[in-house]
């Protein structure tokens, strides 16, 4: 008995397309604890978004979960079936996309989509909905006469709050947000995530999901790295950014630039791995200038190295 | 012979398609390209004169009549035959006469832009948006039936088309460096009209091949409304329509035999065409 | 709906260049072409001068090109005058038939749309649910095909199997010999029905269904890709996939994105009015139908130029019209439609 909120055991998601398996994620395991806030980092491609996908089970097809589990409020999310798990989606786990211009329905006002949500899963009727949806809309600071409105009508930033009011309509006790801010200005950026703060102290975990290394550690007291389908670092945020174990987190952190600091930005060379057929070796290898020999054909298994501290990398094992 | 196509460009070329675009395009090339040597050696493969009486009329298909007779003792084979070669004339006239005034007035359209493209767009726009087949038939009726009538009737329906889409890839290709490039360095008019006419030519492909499978069936219309050969010239369009009362008696070949071919011919088109836009990644609509 | 209502008149004004233009460009094809509409009338016949210079008058074709142009106009517009008659029976008002004429067109096409939408809804749908399975393969074999599917031979093969053979259908006509519909709005089906004349109406559909079968499944094609691409890119968007996330059972979710994928669906029936009209010529010939397409069909066998103008121009007011239609539809299923 774990007294974690969600936990992720070697999950596997390949998409069956017609050039071959892409393994979008392979083999990660974590694990996020009630209230906690857990930033996911990785490049576009290095399967975050089908991570967070795959604990709603909700990945697009042709991609399939082939393997794991997903322990969810004590539950098997995996032995679910489908209606179980729309019971689940959204009362327990809250989604926030990327893209507040395409995450809300345009035919539909935002009134209808927030009360809906709420009529769904707690069977309410359609007036007491409207008038909660109102109460929602409210708290994330938007007038209750935007419920008529229809989202082409609103901007950016006041959508994907209408978005995150949605998905917090229930009080879930996980919110997933998948760069819920790289489609916005800076500005906007600060509020949304002042917002997600909000209801993280209400006592909802967060898993922000970013390619955005500075955000995760302004926000999040955990950081996992993920690259080309897997997590190849995670630890508190502290320890993550000021010290960088795996090569890869080091390239990340150190491609970052500070005002502060004269500093130069160094990027990574290179790309990343064809996930169809992707080495027996570590992932990173062909990038990484501490290669060892046997990084390049055996796979670093993932090991605690200090208290809450995992990584997957060679450097650090002993053999 | 064989080898020899193999190691073309052009069998290179149909190898780079990927599946299922290639299967399209394969089947489009065997079609089309049989149907114009038939028509090229027609008195070679028809058997019989295709407009005189050879049998007893109203025959089924057998060995020696494959299509069976018509009503007045034609052998319909021969006669399919033959009537290829009206369909290809008629529809490479038409395109060679609507590419020649569509093509530079898109680009021109789309170069200069200003008033002259407004008045162009909305004239075309309208065209376009009306009934191609009525308009067909109105200018077929006016100018009176023959081949050339018909492919000229044919060709003013489909100026518009080719207008649309080389000004809409006009628009684009203009905005691309290498051109802003040849304005900056000030080439003249007529150069940078060539090089952005160069970069447009996949369109112009993919249009004419889905523009020819439609024109195909408009010819097919105006001959079988009786707006392009006279009886007993062999046509396809034209049988169909002279078959029909004997269909509905019961004597199938003589109109389906010419109607097949049709569709044969204007699938074989629009295969090519819609592999084309495949290939190039061009939403062509016709 | 006051906005609605200037929408509607503003859309309405936006159509009149378009008539205009059509108007225009078929008036100068018909007379700057070769050709003598009088003397194709005649042919081969030998007719005095003086009565070729009376049938001349009697088009309007004396006068100087401007006046004809705007005489005519007028006389659409203001009277609903399309001239008379050329060919036997000559100097008849064209307009009498073309208003006969009209309700059968009207009747086949939107016996076809209804057809062809059906068609091209299951089968649509039916791709993109499985996209990339056999199924949507041969789903875009058949869109394909029936863009090249020429009318009068599916016409015929439809004749051939379900009239003759099987004898469902009537292969002809609109209506058997012997049975009377009294004409209130001239479609029959309505008006058999309006009459409370079952044994009318049975025999109406036999009749209509066959050439509505045949425009519609060469119509469907069309609707049958659109529908699959835009279902495939409204399932794939991140609208659907968010109400997924929030545990919206999945019957609404359908609802949701079909509702989405039809918005382009509807634009596309306005540019696909010309299509079914251009069709409805042709299947009409094939069922011996007697609606306008057949109305130029017997006038060309006469020559009679001023009927065929004066049914290509009531066209070009029926396509300005149904865009017309389509528009405030689109309004009125969009709200990004601003009005």
């Amino acid at each position: 008995m774990s007294n974690a909120l969600l936990e992720v055991v070697n999950l596997k998601v390949y998409f069956y397309t017609l050039s071959g398996v892409v393994r979008a994620v392979d083999d990660v395991s974590l694990s996020v604890l009630p209230g906690e806030w857990i930033g996911i980092v990785g490049e576009s491609g290095s399967g975050k978004s089908t991570l967070a996908y795959a604990i709603a089970k909700i990945v697009p097809p042709p991609g399939r979960i082939v393997g794991g589990k997903v322990k969810f409020m004590n539950r098997d999310l995996m032995e679910l079936n489908e209606e179980a798990m729309r019971g689940i989606r959204g009362r327990h786990i809250g989604f926030v996309f990327q893209d507040p211009l395409t995450s809300l329905d345009p035919l539909r006002t935002v009134g209808d989509q927030l009360a809906e949500v709420i009529q769904v899963h707690l069977g309410v009727g359609r007036e007491e909905a409207i008038r909660e949806a109102g109460e929602l809309l409210e708290l994330v600071n938007i007038p209750r006469d935007r419920l008529n409105y229809y989202p082409h009508q609103l901007s950016g930033g006041q959508r994907q709050r209408i978005v995150i009011a949605i998905s917090i309509a229930l009080r879930p006790e996980l919110l997933i947000a998948d760069e819920p801010t790289t489609a916005l200005d800076v500005i906007v950026q600060d509020q949304i995530m002042d917002l997600l703060k909000e209801v993280q102290m209400k006592g909802a975990s967060i898993m922000l999901i970013t390619h955005d290394v500075a955000l995760a550690a302004e926000m999040a007291n955990r950081i996992a790295i993920m690259y080309a389908g897997e997590i190849v670092e995670y630890g508190d945020t502290r320890s993550i950014i000021n010290a960088p174990l795996h090569p890869y987190t080091a390239g990340l952190v150190n491609s970052v630039p500070d005002l502060w600091s004269a500093k130069t930005i160094k990027s990574i060379p290179g790309f990343p791995p064809d996930l169809r057929n992707p080495s027996p070796g570590c992932r990173f290898h062909p990038r990484c200038r501490q290669a060892l020999s046997i990084c390049i054909n055996e796979r670093p298994p993932m090991t605690i190295v200090e208290h809450d501290r995992c990584i997957a990398c060679w450097l650090y094992l002993k053999r | 012979m064989m080898t020899l196509f193999l190691s073309t460009p052009i069998s290179a070329f149909i190898r780079s398609f990927p599946q299922p675009a290639k299967s399209m395009l394969i089947l489009g090339l065997v079609i089309v390209i049989s149907i114009v040597v038939m028509a090229i050696l027609a008195p070679y493969i028809a058997p019989h004169d295709p407009a005189s009486r050879v049998y007893i009329e109203l025959q089924p298909p057998s060995r020696n009549y494959l299509m069976g007779t018509n009503h007045v003792g034609m052998d319909v084979f021969s006669r399919v035959v033959w009537g290829s070669r009206v369909v290809l004339f008629v529809v490479a006239v038409s395109a060679a006469i609507s590419m020649a005034f569509g093509v530079p007035l898109g680009l021109i359209s789309g170069y200069y832009g200003g008033l002259v493209d407004r008045v162009l767009s909305i004239i075309m726009d309208s065209i376009y948006a009306f009934p191609s087949l009525i308009l067909a038939i109105a200018v077929a009726a006016v100018l009176g039936p023959s081949p050339l009538n018909a492919a000229i009737s044919i060709a003013v329906i489909y100026v518009p088309t080719y207008y649309r889409m080389v000004r809409g890839e006009t628009l684009k290709v203009k905005q691309m460096p290498f051109i802003e490039a040849l304005i900056v360095l000030g080439c003249s008019d007529a150069t940078i009209l060539k090089s952005i006419f160069r970069n447009i030519t996949q369109t112009v492909l993919v249009v004419f091949s889905l523009s020819v499978a439609d024109a195909i069936l408009t010819e097919a219309a105006l001959s079988f409304l009786g707006l392009s050969v006279t009886w007993p010239t062999p046509d396809w369009g034209l049988d169909l329509r002279s078959g029909q009362p004997h269909l509905l008696n019961g004597y199938w070949w003589i109109a389906m035999c010419p109607g097949l071919m049709i569709i044969a011919l204007s699938l074989g088109f629009a295969l090519i065409g819609e592999a084309l836009s495949d290939y190039f990644s061009i939403a062509a609509k016709v | 709906m006051a906005g609605l209502g200037r929408y509607i008149v503003i859309r309405a004004s936006l159509i009149v260049p378009t008539i205009l233009i059509l108007y225009t460009f078929v008036f100068i094809l018909l007379r700057v072409l070769p050709g003598d509409p009088i003397l194709a009338v005649v042919g081969t016949r030998y007719i005095p001068p003086a009565q070729l210079e009376e049938m001349r008058r009697m088009a309007g074709l004396d006068k100087p090109i401007l006046v004809q142009y705007f005489d005519y106009l007028l006389g659409v517009m203001l009277r609903g005058d399309f001239g008379k008659t050329l060919a036997s029976p000559i100097g008849k008002p064209v307009s009498e038939y073309l208003w006969e004429r009209l309700p059968a067109t009207v009747e086949l096409t939107i016996a076809s749309l209804i057809v062809a939408s059906l068609i091209g809804f299951i089968t649509g749908v039916g791709g993109a649910l499985r996209r990339g399975s056999r199924l949507d393969t041969s789903m875009r074999i058949y869109s394909i095909l029936t863009y090249t599917l020429f009318i009068p031979v599916l016409g015929m093969g439809l004749q051939y199997f379900l009239g003759l053979k099987l004898k469902l259908f009537y292969v002809s006509g609109r209506l058997s010999a012997g049975i009377y519909v009294p004409r209130l709005t001239g479609l029959l089906l309505l008006d058999s029905l309006l009459a409370g004349d079952l044994n009318a109406f049975t025999d109406a559909l036999r009749h209509i269904v066959l050439p509505s079968l045949t425009l519609g499944i060469v119509l469907s094609g069309a609707y049958t890709r659109l529908i699959r691409n835009n279902l495939v890119e409204v399932l794939n968007s991140d609208f659907i996939r968010a109400y997924r996330a929030r545990g919206i059972p999945g019957h609404r979710v359908a609802m949701y994105a079909i509702k989405n994928a039809f918005i382009p669906v509807v634009t596309y029936m306005g540019l696909q009015i010309a299509m079914l009209l251009g069709g409805a010529v042709l299947t009409e010939t094939t069922f011996s139908w007697p609606g306008l397409g057949r109305f130029i069909y017997e006038r060309i066998e006469y020559r009679d130029y001023s009927s065929i103008q004066g049914a290509v121009i009531l066209f070009a007011f029926i396509v300005g019209l149904m865009n017309l239609i389509v528009d405030i539809v689109y309004a009125l299923i969009d709200p990004r439609v601003k009005y």
